[in-house]
């Protein structure tokens, strides 16, 4: 067989390009690490054209600088010597293993520390816990710094062809992540991520032009504490996160944008500003279910508290708390081919209200999404809706969305997305049609076109043509 | 008596004698015992031994070894991690280590017990004389981890990597198999053993404590 990506995969006598089925869940090699983030306005510029220009791309712009979260942390490769592919399924997707292991606050679940490779160092022997509280109850921390580089690089082509430049290159986001547990019952996970500044515009109710400038530079930060009341409550099902909560379930359940394998967001959550900040988080989460709750802050305007509410249910698979992928005496069970396999199906269902401050952006969202994962193919699809409480404008997103392991380091996906809104000129319609190539486990070139079949803000300003039609190629990777 | 009969006299003596030598030579009939072996199915086993044990046997005394037993503290462990001991028995805790170390057993062990902070090459002892687990600490290096178990009959095995373990000279009789681990809840399964026979016990589904 001829090798058609020969800079993507070395030629190997030994390694010929079919499935792989892995012998134990548990090997070795480096980890990959994706995020994706908007790079419309990476350069800072501003876009010439009308007042309705600005409004039209006043959200996509904001939200273009908000780095997404992480969810693929070389450090985890290295801290089990085991490679990405135990947890992602092309990166940042989580395997069900993957999922589960970062619901259990980064441990695997039945008994992580048997596959820990790089000792944690420890902070007090178990035994320490009956000494209690005449001695500090005991726990461990990380032995090498958890700590990983990430890096995503962009080339894009203007397909619209109206800005000054059609190509360019850019550095999209550099990252330095570290997460990791904190004996039995602590996870934390810290993020200082880097991106081109921006500013942005918005065009208020009463005309006014309000800027926001965003220096590039965004820090999250939480800490969790797992098992609340374990004995009473039971294990998983009650946690608690300080922090920049939410970053990570702050979504429709299902489609998160931590855990997509495309460069573009979903619409979704650029359109009704679905994005975390500093507050507090329970969530719990048993064999087939989960939730999250928070409070958090809002735009300081206002003495009320943004909240949300997240929950999952899924039928088949491997459970969230990992149950039905541990052998009778207690190792980790392998799936027989595809680590990504995961036969199941999940529904989700998200509420977020924000309270407006004096900028009146109160909004009130309600949602729901669902994934189907049979073999090789997963599709998901979710709708949800969006009101303004000033405004009153709603909106109205839905997206259907199928993705495809043809090889395990080929995956080509398609996502269709919809927004109506009342806001006049408001609605848009696209297609996300690209593929995720796996170079290496650690290093992951998306090929990926957004085009618009309805974009009424810009259509509103150039006469019909969608100029954010684009094009990209995007190189991640991590370690 | 006639020559004949001294004769047969001193042969029947000396046959006699001869008997009673031999026969005390020869030991008594031996008490006829079992091996229990099998194995403890667990990954846990390639990180920490665990220990499989006669719960209780009557009938029978079984005394302390006089010999003392060690454990060493040294590079900041302590060895044996996991030290089953017969109920009585004195264990000498040295330190062999190139800086001061405590050995303490926390509230809620079968033994509580501090023998306070002392320094290298110091020897400090303690006897064990209640039944059940002493979790080992130190207050200098709190995370040290040891245990001693205190059993009650010399009839007990640490498992090797692959969790396999064999038990020998085992009265015959039903008793109760215990396996402990310090990161697994204890279980138990009833097992008979017969005079000359080997009884197989297989150990699955432990659960983490």
């Amino acid at each position: 067989m001829i090798n058609p990506f020969p800079l993507l995969i070395p030629d190997s006598p030994e390694r010929p390009l079919e499935k792989a089925s892995r012998e134990t869940a548990i090997g070795t090699g480096g980890d990959g690490l994706e995020r994706s983030g908007k790079s419309v306005w990476r350069e800072g510029e501003m876009r010439k054209g009308t007042l309705w220009g600005m409004i039209g791309v006043m959200s996509l712009l904001v939200l273009a600088t908000v780095s997404d979260k992480a969810e693929a942390i070389p450090a985890f490769a290295r801290k089990y010597k085991t490679a990405c592919i135990t947890c992602h399924a092309t990166f940042p997707r989580l395997t069900a293993l993957g999922e589960a292991f970062r619901l259990n606050g980064y441990r695997l679940p039945g008994g992580d520390e048997l596959y820990v490779k790089d000792p944690p160092v420890s902070m007090g022997a178990e035994a320490y816990k009956q000494v209690f509280p005449d001695a500090v109850w005991p726990s461990d921390i990380p032995g090498m710094p958890p700590l990983s580089i990430r890096i995503k690089t962009d080339y894009d082509y203007d397909v619209g062809g109206t800005r000054a430049s059609r190509t360019n290159f850019g550095i999209d986001e550099a990252a330095l992540l570290g997460a990791g547990s904190l004996g039995e019952n602590m996870a934390f996970f810290v993020e200082i991520a880097h991106h081109e500044p921006a500013l942005s515009a918005t065009l208020n109710s009463d005309n006014t032009i309000s800027t926001n400038f965003d220096s590039g530079t965004e820090f999250v930060g939480w800490l969790m504490w797992k098992d609340l009341f374990k004995k009473a409550l039971g294990e998983h099902h009650l946690n608690l996160r300080l922090g920049t909560t939410g970053k990570q379930d702050l979504a429709l359940p299902n489609t998160r944008g931590e855990s997509r394998i495309t460069v573009e967001h979903y619409l979704y959550e650029d359109e009704l500003e679905i994005e975390s900040s500093v507050g507090v988080e329970l969530n719990g989460f048993g064999s087939q279910w989960r939730y999250n709750v928070g409070v958090l802050n809002g735009d300081g305007a206002s003495s009320k508290k943004n909240h949300f509410a997240a929950a999952s249910f899924k039928i088949g698979g491997l459970g969230y708390d990992g149950s039905g992928g541990t052998t009778e005496e207690g190792g980790l069970k392998t799936p027989p081919t595809g680590y990504w396999r995961d036969d199941s199906i999940r529904i989700g269902a998200l509420y977020y209200k924000t309270y407006s401050g004096s900028e009146g952006f109160g909004f009130d969202r309600v949602g729901a999404d669902v994934r189907v994962n049979y073999k090789d193919l997963s599709v998901a699809g979710g709708f949800i809706t969006g009101k303004n409480d000033e405004t009153k404008e709603k909106k109205d997103v839905w997206f259907a969305e199928a993705e495809y392991f043809v090889f395990p380091w080929m995956q080509p996906y398609v996502r269709y997305e919809h927004l109506t809104s009342d806001a006049a000129n408001g609605d848009k319609s696209r297609f996300v049609v690209g593929a995720a190539l796996l170079a290496r486990a650690n290093v992951k070139f998306n090929l990926e076109g957004r085009f618009y079949t309805k974009n009424e803000p810009i259509e509103a300003t150039t006469g019909g043509k969608s100029n954010e039609d684009r094009i990209v190629v995007r190189l991640d990777y991590a370690f | 008596m006639k020559k004949n009969d001294r004769i047969g006299n001193w042969i029947i003596f000396l046959f006699t004698a001869a008997a009673l030598l031999a026969g005390s030579a020869i030991p008594a009939f031996p008490e006829a015992t079992g091996i229990i072996n099998g194995v403890v199915k667990t990954p846990w086993v390639k990180r920490y031994e665990a220990l499989v044990y006669v719960e209780r046997v009557e009938g029978k005394a079984f005394p302390a070894p006089k010999e003392k037993v060690f454990v060493s503290q040294k590079n900041l462990v302590f060895k044996p991690r996991l030290l089953p001991v017969l109920k009585g028995t004195t264990v000498d805790f040295t330190n062999d280590d190139t800086t001061i170390h405590n050995v303490f057993a926390p509230p809620g062990s079968a033994k509580p017990f501090n023998l306070g902070t002392y320094g290298v090459g110091v020897t400090k002892t303690e006897t064990f004389d209640a039944l059940g687990e002493v979790p080992l600490l130190c207050n200098v290096h709190a995370e040290m981890a040891g245990f001693i178990i205190v059993l009650q009959n010399p009839f007990y095995a640490l498992t090797d990597k692959a969790g396999n373990f064999e038990i020998k000279g085992v009265p015959p009789g039903t008793y109760k198999l215990k396996v402990w681990h310090e990161k697994l809840r204890e279980v138990t399964q009833n097992v008979t053993v017969e005079a000359g026979k080997s009884v197989s016990v297989e150990f699955t589904g432990l659960k983490n404590r």
